[in-house]
């Protein structure tokens, strides 16, 4: 299901395109907004909030338009947002009972919910302690715990990392992984930095150029997206016997070519009507037919930095 | 509930923890996340939360000691007098009965309370959340940039009402049972006239007050900035609308604490020295509250909220 989607849609702002008829679909799971500072990430959040309408086009988050829907779109959405946002006097659980009655929850669901979530993010002790007097991983946690408290639909994070030191960042990107895949939330993770969506998520979505792209999957693409990830082999054997090998895998209806740049290696892909696991079947069953020794076999996938790139050029 | 702790539950509560094994005495609860499929509240009551929150924030509860200052006494001020009035009166029943002030001229004790919150206190419900960046966190939720402010007005104009309102009943009261008070069948309209005194009063300072707070994120600069404007328009007024020592000119009306206490004056249909209709002393005091909602609610519908 998309959460959010986006048709033929053009943002101004201050002067400037930010967005500029862009169409792009963001779909349950953790999703990776990723994008150069300033390349429009935060008000792209804004527009799904509602708090920015769009210049042209059509967005619908949830299903729902955010012009005549917002409040109902805002109960079911968790936002974290770039900057601090916490109240220096207010106690962490004080403060995330507050957005979760904020969001509709009755107060004693309130009550048990704060305390459930400032647990999930490990401040479980530390609850009661005033905002002001945390470290930046702690207010982090807090500001992470709030966006999740009223089980929300799509839970929004704005560079959640700022600010943290490598071990906090960790932990961080740990927990929200946890919440995309353990709690069952869908999270949109905005970051300018490729290796925290690649660690993340497990899509991506590219905003460069005003537009908005799809980066697809992350972690599945051999699965989903197999022209993308040829097996490259290295043999150990005779040119002839190599030769023999691709003829083979391709008389077995996958396509195999011998690398004339790089002695030895052969690619693999799968044939159009492959499955993946018949494809793996055939290449062991075909080197044991020809009592191939293999020095080397890898997948080169296409990475993030690829895709950032493709989409920045 | 921990004992002496702030309010934290121990834990979650029974309420949503799942007992998920029980023996004796002994239960374990299945504590952490999980999904909520219980009902949700509407827009309104989130306004209503947020109303209750900056109330408690206004007032100084569950906050220390020292936020707790000025409210306390802002509103000892303005119920001090009243209750002197009514404690001297009834020990002393035939000297003080007729030295209970007026309800008209009570204005004039309270007036240094209502400047006291208007100045000190009201920005409190503004200024913090701007500061320390919460307003995102607000807008991104049912609420919107109107119903935040909305929300924020009611609580500001609930206390100032308690300050305004609150002493005018209790001497209406006290008036009533030392029986120095209205005839029964006026008390209707003398009610009347304590509520609508006391409600313009608050809208008027309790706009103005908030209108300045939406200019800054600082409480400190908004609390001068409001006792600048006091003060700037008391003189303003006393030089316009000053015919030898007394105020007469409608002139006098610019100033901010002369307007709304002459519209009270006329509201109590007591004389008064300055020589304007009643229909000019309502739009004056009309047009500075309208004015100062006009920037207040302007100010947020502009305000960049998600950096």
């Amino acid at each position: 299901m998309a959460m959010v989607q986006g048709e033929h849609l053009t943002k101004r702002w201050g002067g400037r395109d930010v967005l500029t008829d862009t169409s792009f679909e963001i779909h349950e799971g953790v999703t990776g907004l990723l994008g150069a500072n300033g390349a429009g990430k935060t008000t792209l959040f804004g527009m799904f909030l509602g708090l920015h309408e769009p210049s042209a086009g059509e967005l619908r988050v949830l299903d729902l338009d955010p012009r005549s829907s917002g409040p109902l779109i805002r109960q079911r959405i968790g936002y974290s947002p770039e900057h601090e946002a916490l109240p220096a006097d207010m106690t962490a659980y004080d403060f995330v009972r507050h957005v979760a009655e904020l969001h509709g929850l009755p107060r004693r669901a309130a009550a048990g919910r704060a305390s459930d979530a400032l647990y999930e993010v490990g401040l479980g002790e530390e609850r009661a302690r005033p905002c002001g007097t945390m470290s930046t991983g702690q207010k982090q946690r807090v500001k992470l715990a709030q966006a999740i408290v009223h089980d929300p639909k799509l839970v929004l994070l704005d560079e959640p990392t700022n600010g943290l030191d490598p071990v906090q960042r960790d932990e961080m990107l740990n927990l929200i992984r946890r919440c995309g895949h353990e709690l069952g939330l869908s999270v949109i993770l905005s970051s300018h930095l490729l290796d925290e969506i690649e660690r993340t998520c497990d899509r991506v979505s590219i905003v460069a150029n005003n537009v908005v792209t799809d980066g697809g999957e992350l972690r599945k693409v051999d699965e989903h997206d197999r022209e993308l990830v040829p097996l490259y082999i290295e043999l150990d054997g005779s040119d002839e016997v190599i030769a023999n090998f691709a003829h083979l895998l391709n008389q077995k209806g996958l396509v195999a070519r011998t690398d004339v740049n790089v002695r030895n290696l052969v690619v693999v892909e799968p044939g159009p009507t492959n499955q993946v696991d018949h494809f793996h079947d055939t290449i062991r069953d075909t080197l044991a037919l020809l009592d191939l020794g293999v020095r080397s076999m890898k997948r080169h996938t296409k990475t993030l930095e690829n895709l950032f790139f493709e989409a920045t050029r | 509930m921990r004992p002496g702790s702030s309010g934290v539950p121990e834990h979650s509560g029974q309420s949503t923890d799942r007992v998920t094994a029980e023996s004796g005495d002994a239960r374990i609860f299945d504590r952490g996340y999980r999904r909520y499929e219980g009902g949700r509240g509407s827009v309104r009551g989130a306004v209503f939360t947020l109303y209750l929150a900056s109330l408690q924030r206004i007032l100084g509860l569950r906050r220390g000691a020292k936020a707790k200052i000025l409210p306390v006494l802002t509103i000892a001020i303005s119920f001090l007098p009243a209750i002197s009035f009514i404690g001297l009166a009834s020990l002393l029943p035939d000297r003080l009965n007729d030295a209970l002030p007026d309800y008209n001229e009570y204005y004039g004790f309270i007036i240094a309370a209502i400047l006291l919150f208007v100045a000190f206190v009201a920005p409190e419900a503004l200024c913090p959340d701007r500061r320390y960046k919460i307003l995102g966190v607000y807008l991104a939720s049912p609420l919107n940039r109107f119903t935040y402010v909305l929300a924020k007005l009611l609580s500001v104009l609930t206390v100032l009402s308690m300050v305004t309102i609150g002493p005018m009943l209790l001497l209406a009261i006290a008036r009533t049972l030392l029986d120095v008070g209205p005839a029964l069948s006026d008390l209707p309209l003398l009610i009347f006239r304590i509520l609508l005194s006391g409600s313009v009063v608050s809208l008027f300072y309790g706009s103005l007050s908030l209108a300045i707070s939406s200019l800054t994120d600082r409480k400190g600069f908004a609390s001068a900035g409001i006792v600048l404007l006091a003060i700037v328009s008391q003189v303003v007024g006393a030089v316009i609308g000053t015919d030898g020592a007394r105020l007469v000119h409608p002139g006098a009306l610019v100033s901010i604490t002369v307007s709304p206490i002459e519209l009270v004056q006329r509201i109590f249909n007591t004389r008064s020295e300055i020589e304007a209709s009643t229909l000019l002393v309502a739009t004056v005091v009309t047009g500075i509250t309208v004015a100062s909602l006009v920037v207040l609610f302007g100010r947020y519908r502009r305000l960049e909220v998600t950096r």
